[in-house]
C-alpha cells in the first residue's frame, strides 16, 4: 500500500486544476485494501469490483462532506461499508437461497467461481461465516481477516468497543460451533 | 476461552486469503476507475463545515474558563462559605428562647453571642 500525505492531498483536493489527480493517488492508495474489505463480504469478484468503482465514484462526488476530521481511509471504508451493507440487504431481499441446505447453495457458489481457490476448510469456514448476520461478519472480517484493533473497528462502525467484543466473541463460537461438526 | 477458540479456528482454517482476481487487475483499476469518474464543476472545492464543528473550540474554551473560575472560587472563598454555614443554620434551626436555654447553659455573655453569631473578629 502506498503512503500519502493527507494533508498535501486534500490542499489538492480542494483546487479544480490538482483534484482528479490528487483523487487519482488515493484511488490508487487505496483500492487493494478497499477491495478485499468488500469482497470478504460479497464474496464474489463481480459483486466486489461493482462495490469498489460505486464507493470511489460516491467519494469523487460526495468529496466536500470528507471534512478532514478521520483519515482518508476511515472515511473510505465508511463509504465501502455502507455500500456492502446495502447491497447485501438489498440482495437478501430478491435471492432465494434454498431453505434446506443454504450452505450447499454457497458451497456450490465458491466451488463454480474462478476466482476461489481455497481448500476445504477455508471453504466451509466461508458456509460458516454466511450464518452470520451481515455487520457481525463484517467485525468478524476486520478483526479476524485485517487483524484490526476493537478502537480502529468502532471508529469505523461508530459502535462502542464493548459491542464489538461481543459481537466478535459471539461470532467465534457460532464459526466454532459450525466447524465442529465438519472438521 | 475466546482466545482458546479463535486459535482454533485459526489452526482449522488459517488466515489465508482463498480469493483470488483476475491477472493484473489493481494494476489495471486505477486507470478504468478515473475514466468512469463523472466530471465535476471547476469551482474550488469548500470542504463543509458544521455549525457545531466551528462552535466546538469555542465551547471547549468556554467550559475550560468556567472550570478553571469554579477553581479560584472555591480555593478563595471556600474558608469563609465553610464557616459561614453553621451560623446560619443555627439561626435559622433554633428558636429565640432555645438560644437562651443555651445561652444559659454555655454561661455565654451577651458579646460572645452577638460574636459568635455575625462571625465579628
Amino acid at each position: 500500500m502506498k503512503t500519502l500525505d493527507e494533508e498535501q492531498i486534500i490542499i489538492q483536493l480542494q483546487q479544480p486544476g490538482t483534484r482528479k489527480k490528487a483523487f487519482e493517488q488515493i484511488v490508487s492508495a487505496y483500492s487493494e485494501q478497499l477491495y478485499w474489505q468488500i469482497r470478504r463480504m460479497v464474496l464474489t469478484h463481480e459483486d466486489a469490483n461493482d462495490l469498489l468503482q460505486n464507493t470511489f465514484i460516491k467519494a469523487w462526488t460526495k468529496l466536500e462532506n470528507f471534512r478532514g476530521e478521520s483519515k482518508m481511509s476511515t472515511w473510505l471504508y465508511r463509504i465501502a461499508i455502507n455500500e456492502s451493507l446495502t447491497f447485501l440487504s438489498q440482495k437478501n431481499h430478491v435471492q432465494h437461497i434454498p431453505l434446506d441446505s443454504p450452505d450447499a447453495a454457497i458451497t456450490e457458489r465458491l466451488e463454480g467461481d474462478p476466482y476461489f481457490d481455497g481448500n476445504e476448510a477455508q471453504t466451509l469456514l466461508q458456509e460458516a461465516l454466511q450464518t452470520l448476520p451481515d455487520k457481525q461478519r463484517l467485525v468478524f472480517n476486520l478483526k479476524y481477516f485485517q487483524e484490526m484493533k476493537y478502537e480502529e473497528i468502532s471508529e469505523l462502525l461508530g459502535t462502542s468497543v464493548g459491542a464489538l467484543k461481543a459481537s466478535y466473541h459471539i461470532a467465534v463460537k457460532k464459526i466454532s460451533t459450525f466447524l465442529e461438526g465438519y472438521i | 476461552m475466546n482466545n482458546r477458540i479463535e486459535e482454533e479456528i485459526i489452526k482449522k482454517c488459517g488466515k489465508e486469503n482463498p480469493f483470488r482476481v483476475p491477472e493484473s487487475y489493481f494494476e489495471n483499476f486505477t486507470q478504468e476507475m478515473m475514466d468512469l469518474l463523472p466530471e465535476q464543476t471547476e469551482q474550488p472545492l469548500i470542504l463543509k463545515v458544521t455549525l457545531w464543528e466551528r462552535v466546538k473550540p469555542l465551547l471547549y474554551l468556554a467550559a475550560m474558563f468556567a472550570g478553571m473560575m469554579l477553581c479560584v472560587r472555591y480555593l478563595v472563598m471556600g474558608e469563609e462559605e465553610n464557616q459561614e454555614i453553621p451560623s446560619a443554620i443555627f439561626s435559622e434551626t433554633f428558636s429565640d428562647q432555645e438560644i437562651e436555654a443555651i445561652v444559659n447553659y454555655t454561661m455565654m455573655d451577651d458579646y460572645a453571642l452577638y460574636q459568635y453569631l455575625t462571625d465579628a473578629e
